[in-house]
């Protein structure tokens, strides 16, 4: 289920957080949690009903994984090390079969030119997402950090329809206490607020700006043939699905925050303004945040991370990375984007560690002028590094993002206008950069300018007005967005594909 | 404290909800949101759906409001930029939204490109080109024209489904008869009312209903395709009625004498949005094959050979779009978008008339 879409805002949702409330009031904490585990399964199953039994037996399967290697009762018998490798295995396998099994065989196929027939596997929704998430439940259940283990707030914590397509990546130690607080299973009128401003807010970067990006970005990435692209054309459609993955991805990210703090849960924020970073190193602090921890926390680390010398950090993070873009996707594309992504992190570091023995760096950096001079060129540094990035990630083989790369810097054949809208959609994307690179983010405006403005209203009756009124405003342009979504035709989330 | 708590609630929603509405109209208010066509009352005099007369509109599509354009609607209630002189000779043009032309400058439509280029022996260009129309309208308007003109030439635009939907009840419209294929009957038009009136005024209203096209299968099907196999092709209704023919017999022979005129001063352009899909793209035409010819197709296709037996003229557009495509790479509608024909599309089908048009030696 779409969550841009008319059965989702107009049917779904309202029954699902009416239906919680109702039940947790009358029923009990307990079945309102299963209610919302229920829930989440028909959204999940809304599209391809054969997938939810895979989705219940991994959750089943990972809750007992886990509830053994917190007792630790085995030990005698088997290692807890062991049950949790085992444990790993298995979902990694799964993962593979699902993810990976067409692509081994296509590489071995073109390798050894063996004929071998692709399997007839459709990808299942989100199994890299609970996958993961499962995996750190495991990894933290061996080390003793897991404190909440209601099998119920397990499976609506791997389950929750707000998080289970395209995430964020959740931590058990972030949601499963918030299940087990008696606070979230009544309405409060702050929460609901914020939550629609924030469904609001993702609606229309998905909607009006990511969905308006596609077709600039599809004009060039779905060229069959790139050998005669223009430079022109090359630049426009990287730029324009640098804005579309970014409004895309933040939008829904946006609105997951905002379906979940109607039932009063938050969720953690996964972008901060990444366009804005002005290093690599920082950029992934702002992009993708939940999966920029998890492979910090759960990859890099056990790998050793800047513990064995700075020959082997460079390894570790260019390995972490090289498997972050396999996570992506089962493509070589997805892994030559992870290798830059790690490359660029291997030079970002050594730029720093370098930098510091430059005679004079530190002293210029003093002036105020060259460091602003110097930040604006780290910004737009760092953002021409992550759009060459972006054309592996969408290209549909490295070759052709080679010819789109190679149009872009010097071998296109013409600058000729790459559309009929020509200027105007130049103009759109100059504005989106506008948007990316020069607004507050939706945190910083919901979560705290606007937050901050209800907080301010002294009296309390006021203040319930004022957030009634301001959810009226979100339930207007949600309709609105829902609307214009319907009359667009339907678009997926590019992390759907995830 | 409750009761309290729950009118505090209700007044901020109501208010948020209601201001934010207002300023959304105040918005579309100030941008080209589609506006100034709506159907006009029945009217005695002119019994068919028609416009309100002597308006004029903005059209524009899409949620971004693209392909803005202003023009006039006729004391008839039809889109030209000049009043319709009862009692005149005139080259009466028939069709749908394709003709009636929204989406083109008036001056860059079919009739005022054919008016243009036309020469002096041409009458007068009436367009009552009225999106929804189908073949019933143009029989049955026939007689109301003739009332009111002297027909010299008859155009009559035939696009795919244009048979079949001449069995659809729709106020204000001719459909076929369902007891005589050789007659056409009338629907009412509807009488709307003061409110219904005023609430299709508002500019939220009209973005909905005419900009973002808003219905309900679209807002509540997001299914998308499987994305393992090929896409599921629709095919139309195939079963055709043995009265089909018979309808299209009469019908070339009825249009002529509704209108007064005789076959040889009838046109039949027929257009196909399919067959244009498919010179755009060539797989869309592999995928149109698959399906067996559809009812509308049967029907129109002995429709246009019962024409040309009795000396109506037919003009095939998909020829000259293809053979203008294949030249230039230019193409002849707003497609994807919007199908309908842009200008150049009009002047095509403008010179292929044109040509048909001559005065002859012996006229």
């Amino acid at each position: 289920m779409l969550f841009t879409s008319g059965e989702f805002l107009f049917l779904y949702l309202p029954i699902v957080v009416a239906g919680f409330f109702a039940i947790a009031k009358t029923m009990g904490r307990a079945i309102a949690a299963g209610w919302l585990v229920l829930a989440s399964i028909v959204f999940y199953g809304f599209w391809r009903p054969e997938y939810i039994a895979l989705l219940l037996v991994s959750i089943a399967v990972n809750y007992v994984f886990g509830y053994f290697l917190q007792r630790g009762s085995f030990d005698r018998y088997i290692s807890r090390r062991a049950v949790l490798g085992f444990a790993i295995a298995i979902n990694l396998i799964v993962l593979s079969y699902y993810k990976y099994a067409n692509f081994l065989l296509g590489t071995l196929d073109s390798v050894f030119a063996a004929d071998l027939p692709a399997l007839d596997i459709v990808l299942p929704i989100g199994i890299s997402f609970f996958t993961f998430t499962q995996i750190a439940y495991l990894v933290d259940s061996y080390a003793g950090k897991v404190q909440e283990r209601n099998p119920i707030h397990y499976a609506l914590f791997v389950s929750y329809f707000p998080h289970l397509i395209s995430g964020p990546v959740l931590h058990h130690a972030d949601m499963m206490p918030q299940f087990a607080r008696a606070e979230i299973y009544a309405p409060r009128l702050f929460n609901m607020s914020i939550g629609a401003a924030f469904l609001a807010l993702g609606l229309i970067k998905k909607v009006l700006l990511a969905d308006s990006a596609a077709p600039l970005a599809n004009e060039l990435f779905d060229t069959q043939d790139p050998s005669g692209l223009s430079t022109t054309l090359a630049w426009h459609g990287t730029l324009a699905y640098t804005l579309q993955i970014y409004f895309d991805f933040s939008g829904y990210s946006d609105m997951a925050v905002g379906l979940s703090l109607l039932i009063g849960v938050r969720l953690p924020y996964n972008f901060n303004s990444p366009y804005q970073a002005r290093n690599i190193i920082d950029f992934w602090r702002r992009w993708h945040m939940t999966l920029s921890r998890f492979l910090r926390d759960y990859l890099y680390v056990p790998l050793g991370g800047n513990r064995l010398g700075v020959g082997r950090r460079y390894i570790n993070l260019a390995v972490t990375m090289l498997l972050g873009g396999l996570w992506h996707g089962a493509a070589w594309t997805f892994v030559v984007w992870g290798g830059l992504h790690g490359l660029y992190l291997v030079v970002n570091h050594g730029w720093r560690h370098a930098a510091e023995h430059v005679p004079g760096y530190r002293v210029a950096m003093e002036n105020p002028i060259l460091r602003r001079l110097g930040a604006v060129a780290a910004t737009l540094l760092t953002l021409a590094a992550v759009i060459v990035a972006w054309t592996f990630f969408r290209a549909e083989s490295v070759t052709h993002a080679m010819r789109v790369l190679a149009a872009m810097f010097g071998s296109g054949s013409s600058f000729a206008s790459p559309t009929d809208a020509g200027l105007s959609s130049w103009a759109w994307i100059a504005a989106g950069f506008a948007l990316a690179l020069f607004s507050r983010n939706s945190q910083e405006l919901i979560d705290g300018a606007f937050s901050r403005k209800l907080a301010a209203v002294a009296n309390r009756d006021l203040r319930d007005v004022a957030m009634a009124a301001s959810l009226g405003t979100s339930v207007v342009i949600i309709v609105l967005m829902a609307f214009v979504a319907a009359s667009r035709g339907v678009t997926e989330f590019i992390y759907f594909n995830f | 404290m409750k009761t309290h708590f729950a009118a505090r609630v209700t007044l901020g929603f109501a208010a948020g909800f209601a201001l934010s509405t207002l300023l959304l109209e105040a918005a579309l208010w100030l941008l080209p949101t589609y506006n100034g066509v709506y159907a006009a009352d029945p009217d005695a005099d002119w019994p068919v759906h028609h416009l309100v007369p002597n308006a004029s509109y903005t059209y524009s599509t899409g949620w971004n409001f693209r392909n803005v354009r202003r023009g006039e609607i006729n004391n008839m209630g039809y889109v030209a930029p000049f009043d319709y002189a009862p009692g005149s000779e005139a080259t009466v043009i028939f069709g749908d939204s394709y003709i009636e032309g929204l989406m083109n400058r008036y001056e860059d439509t079919l009739p005022a490109q054919l008016a243009t280029s036309g020469g002096a022996d041409l009458a007068p260009l009436l367009n009552f080109g009225i999106s929804g129309s189908a073949l019933p309208d143009y029989l049955g308007l026939g007689t109301l024209i003739r009332d009111r003109f002297r027909p010299t030439w008859i155009i009559v635009f035939i696009g795919d489904g244009d048979f079949v939907e001449g069995f659809d009840v729709r106020p204000g419209h001719f459909r076929w008869s369902p007891d005589d294929v050789a007659s056409v009957e009338l629907m009412p038009e509807q009488l709307r009312s003061k409110l219904v009136k005023v609430v299709r005024r508002s500019a939220v209203v009209r973005y909905l209903r005419a900009n973002l096209r808003l219905n309900m299968h679209s807002l509540f099907d997001s299914r998308p395709g499987t994305g393992d196999g090929p896409e599921m092709t629709f095919c139309p209704e195939t079963h055709s009625e043995r009265t089909d023919v018979e309808r299209a017999k009469s019908y070339v022979a009825e249009l002529p004498l509704a209108l007064g005129v005789p076959a040889g001063r009838v046109i039949f352009l027929r257009d196909s949005e399919t067959q244009r899909q498919a010179i755009y793209a060539p797989e869309a035409k592999r995928e149109s094959a698959a399906c067996p010819p559809s009812r509308d197709d049967e029907a129109l296709e002995s429709l246009l050979r019962e024409a040309q037996s009795v000396g109506i003229k037919v003009v095939d557009t998909v020829p000259l779009f293809r053979k203008h495509y294949e030249a230039t790479g230019e193409r002849v509608d707003y497609s994807p978008t919007d199908w309908h024909w842009n200008a150049t599309g009009h002047r095509l089908a403008a010179d292929a008339l044109r040509d048909l048009m001559q005065p002859s030696p012996a006229r």
